[in-house]
């Protein structure tokens, strides 16, 4: 099993499990770093793993918009 | 088609046998005898060969059944008939000698071959879609039947026990033996002395951020390891030059002192696993007293080539953190937990080289 399948069944399970449990959401947040081709968007993380400032713009955005939707009660 | 009586073949190609009871072979013979004839005289242009210049052309062979049910191929000089709706098949002998011609003539391939080179490149620009316009989709999500915790334990403690390579579990005290704490278990880390000192460090830096917003009510609380406490530009408390870009950032979408939507706050350290999260959380370093609504997860994979473990930690930690979650003013948590393969994809690229500079924790 090669890593991306590793960390594809990670993501998986831990999605089961969020959905499982009350009150537990799970977000999977790969795709806001991905290129169209399916590569890692070196814009965004400029070392390959953590936002520089147009990553983490794209990053927090997504986390107001999952807060105010957890908020909302949708 | 014109009808020709058998005998009256100027070449009687088809042998001394009658027309009406030649048999397949003598049928071949002859065919084989009009292409050498054909190699000869059409040899320039063999679809243009008219029946008349065909010694054999007006004959029709008609497939058809003997008495004794053997197969038979017959000519029929006086049958011109289409056979068609019978169990008999006609065919003509000029346009079998011209095929045969036509395949055996190789001046005739690099047609073949530009006809199927132009019919592949119509198909491949057909078939061909810009990346720009390719759409990203996500895979299916399908839970599994088992239980989360243990056949996915066993399988990735396997993989980090045979794993090979520096860094192997961050909390090992060498690389031969993994020392990767329970998951489970809330831990404080204790080795370097580096990591400590720089955890407690963070720790009372956290401490302090929520006692100044105790009175806030807040929207998220960020808990995480470097990717969260970036958000402060730090790193152990310490500033971090690389990344005071996105404190800006931060305070435009999580303060609404700066104009944000929602009230956050981020409490990071760099390098944090679930039992150092969990540590936190139970010692009420971090939320106890916090009025919030989402406790917004991300720590899972940290712990580089102990990614394995580490990774499997969350899975059961996830579990652990919301059945002891201490929270006396939450009233609503969602704990978030996060993308696995974001990380997986630096590890693909970066770690196998132990060339490579390593992002810090």
């Amino acid at each position: 099993m090669a890593f991306a399948d590793d960390f594809a069944e990670i993501n998986r399970r831990l999605s089961c499990i969020a959905d499982t449990l009350d009150d537990v959401v799970f977000f999977d947040a790969a795709y806001l770093f991905w290129t169209e081709d399916g590569g890692l968007n070196r814009t965004m993380l400029p070392d390959g793993l953590h936002p520089g400032e147009v990553g983490s713009r794209v990053w927090g955005q997504a986390i107001v918009d999952r807060v105010l939707k957890i908020d909302g009660g949708l | 088609m014109r009808s020709r009586e058998p005998n009256n073949d100027p070449d009687n190609r088809l042998g001394e046998k009658p027309m009406e009871s030649l048999e397949i072979e003598d049928i071949h013979q002859s065919s084989r005898r009009a292409n050498a004839y054909d190699s000869d005289s059409y040899h320039h242009d063999a679809y243009t060969d008219s029946e008349e210049e065909s010694p054999i052309a007006p004959y029709e062979y008609r497939h058809r059944k003997s008495e004794h049910n053997d197969t038979t191929l017959m000519l029929d000089p006086d049958d011109a008939r289409p056979l068609v709706g019978s169990s008999m098949i006609g065919i003509n002998n000029t346009r079998l000698t011209a095929l045969q011609t036509v395949v055996k003539s190789r001046a005739c391939w690099p047609v073949y071959i530009g006809i199927a080179l132009v019919v592949s490149l119509l198909i491949a620009a057909i078939a061909y879609v810009p990346p720009a316009r390719r759409k990203v989709t996500r895979p299916d999500f399908i839970c599994p039947t088992e239980p989360a915790s243990s056949l996915f334990w066993t399988h990735f403690t396997h993989k980090v026990q045979t794993w090979v390579g520096p860094e192997r579990c961050r909390t090992g005290r060498n690389n031969d033996v993994c020392s990767c704490e329970d998951p489970t278990q809330p831990s404080i880390p204790q080795s370097p002395d580096s990591w400590r000192e720089g955890w407690q460090r963070a720790t009372l830096r956290n401490a302090a951020l929520i006692q100044d917003r105790k009175h806030l009510a807040l929207d998220v609380v960020l808990l995480g390891d470097s990717i969260t406490e970036h958000w402060l530009g730090t790193g152990f408390a310490e500033p971090n030059n690389d990344y005071q870009a996105n404190v800006p950032v931060y305070q435009s979408l999580f303060s609404k002192e700066h104009g944000a939507v929602i009230e956050g706050l981020a409490l990071g350290i760099i390098g944090d696993r679930c039992p150092n999260l969990l540590a936190r959380l139970q010692n009420n370093e971090t939320v106890q007293g916090l009025s919030v609504k989402v406790l917004w997860v991300l720590v899972s994979c940290v712990g580089f080539n102990g990614i394995f473990f580490v990774a499997t930690q969350c899975a059961d930690a996830l579990k652990f953190l919301h059945c002891n979650r201490s929270g006396p003013t939450t009233t609503r948590a969602a704990f978030v937990v996060w993308i696995v393969s974001w990380r997986a994809t630096w590890l693909l690229s970066e770690s196998c080289d132990s060339k490579s500079p390593r992002p810090p924790l």
